[in-house]
């Protein structure tokens, strides 16, 4: 019986076993076998956007997806590597042997892909500590965060910005994280960092180019949520940091420009 | 052989219709070493059939069609790619009308078995009434798709059924696996019900296989 939901290699605890070529299928099997082991591991990324949100599989913003990336707890890090390696990856043991108390890389050679696991905290163009909102969700971070992880990009691509358009089409915003993007978690972080902030206005002006771009420039919910988002931002009381930052403005460059290392 | 399983387990609590009853799997009470289970379910749990008195007052029960209706030649339509509780428009069979043939049955593709657990398989994608209509017109004899109701469910809708079983088009629903075939290829398909008389559908096991080979190992 062919049942594409088991394909792949069966494997039990101490076999190693062989990736997926699905990507969705196969982050669904690492964040199983994390769980039966105690491990807390929610994916982020597009992946994670694609199990939230049925509209990134609409055409108009599908997209190919490629590395995977985790978010994981420093009171688990010392799991992974053996996790991962039941589970047919090869870490990079100079690179986490050096990082690893922040980021950790594996391999998936059977697929060409690489799988990023952050550790507390996504160390990118912002910072965003993930600590207290890894038990939120079983297999991903909340909807609010997963927005922040995209929103924080300098270098936005158009993968991102589709991402952050099926996320904004399929979820309201509101004051919970269940089935919601939760506008006080989003301010909370963008009132007190005025970079966070001002990449987030940068970006919400990309994402509605593109909405143009894309044939979704009607499309109420969207620009409805984008106008909503972007009122709250500029309404909120900002905290004493973010308005001295504010003062020096672009005079100082406001984010990082992380150094991505690939593998392949 | 190939062997293609287009159907959805039965499991106490598994996502159903707003309303219908909760499939429930339990054990009863057995002498041991025997084990019975007892299945509280409704006639459209699961992957199931509608038979026409699903919804027409004057429409046929399941008992009264023969098997032939649930085993049949078809083929899959692919109608992926549309927003949640978006109408499907009748441009998908485009591609596909010159290859279907009248007595067939039309699988629509939409993907969103994937959002089973998820509160997102209540807000499908469904068929437009003109999308409804042609499948009428094409003379398919079996109608299935890969989502919860070929209606929108979100706002209620029974337009769709009324057309497909006013039309007789036998309708399956709750699908899943389509993506292991291929979009506009001819498979054999079942849908076999369970043996109920006089009622409005029934769950059944829905499986495809490969024309080009044979259904059973020769000998």
């Amino acid at each position: 019986m062919r049942d594409q939901a088991t394909a792949g290699v069966e494997g039990s605890t101490g076999v190693v076993q062989q990736p997926l070529a699905d990507v969705r299928q196969e982050a669904e099997r690492i964040l199983v076998s994390a769980e039966e082991r105690g491990i807390v591991l929610r994916i982020l990324g597009g992946v994670a956007v694609l199990m939230h949100s049925p509209s990134a599989e609409h055409r108009a913003l599908q997209r190919a997806y490629g590395d995977l990336d985790f978010i994981t707890l420093g009171s688990d890090r010392a799991e992974l590597p053996s996790l991962f390696v039941e589970l047919g990856y090869t870490p990079d043991a100079e690179f986490n042997t050096l990082h690893g108390h922040q980021r950790l890389y594996f391999w998936d050679s059977a697929n060409q892909r690489q799988v990023d696991v952050f550790v507390d905290t996504l160390r990118m163009s912002h910072t965003l500590d993930l600590r207290q909102r890894l038990h939120l969700d079983r297999r991903t971070i909340p909807l609010a965060d997963l927005l922040l992880t995209k929103l924080q990009i300098y270098e936005i691509n158009d993968k991102d910005v589709r991402d952050i358009i099926a996320l904004l089409r399929d979820h309201p915003l509101g004051s919970g994280d269940e089935e919601m993007i939760n506008l006080d978690r989003l301010l909370a972080i963008l009132t007190a960092d005025w970079g966070f902030y001002r990449t987030t206005v940068k970006n919400i002006a990309v994402v509605r180019e593109a909405l143009s771009a894309n044939g979704l420039a009607d499309d109420a919910d969207i620009a409805s949520r984008l106008d909503e988002l972007e009122r709250a931002i500029e309404a909120a009381p900002k905290t004493r940091a973010w308005k001295l930052r504010a003062l020096i403005g672009d005079r100082k460059p406001w984010y990082e420009l992380p150094e991505e290392v690939r593998r392949d | 052989m190939a062997l293609y399983d287009l159907s959805h387990r039965i499991v106490s609590g598994m996502p159903h219709f707003p309303g219908d009853p909760v499939p429930q799997v339990t054990p009863a009470t057995m002498e041991p070493p025997w084990r019975v289970s007892s299945l509280a379910i409704g006639s459209h749990t699961g992957t199931h059939v509608d038979a026409p008195s699903h919804f027409l007052p004057d429409g046929r029960p399941i008992g009264e069609y023969p098997l032939e209706r649930f085993i049949l030649p078809g083929m899959v339509v692919d109608a992926t790619g549309f927003w949640m509780n978006e109408a499907i428009p009748e441009d998908v069979l485009a591609p596909y009308r010159e290859a279907f043939k009248p007595g067939w049955c039309l699988i629509l593709r939409t993907g969103w078995d994937r959002h089973w657990d998820d509160e997102s398989y209540y807000r499908h994608p469904y068929l437009s009434d003109a999308l409804a209509a042609a499948v009428v017109a094409m003379g398919a004899s079996l109608f299935g798709i890969d989502a919860l109701n070929v209606d929108s469910t979100a706002d209620s809708g029974n337009t769709v059924h009324d057309t497909l079983l006013r039309g007789d088009v036998l309708i399956v629903e709750n699908l899943r696996g389509l993506d292991a075939l291929e979009a506009g290829r001819t498979y054999g398909f079942g849908f076999v019900p369970l043996a109920l008389g006089d009622v409005d559908g029934a769950p059944v096991r829905a499986l495809a296989w490969d024309l080009d080979q044979p259904l059973l190992p020769a000998g």
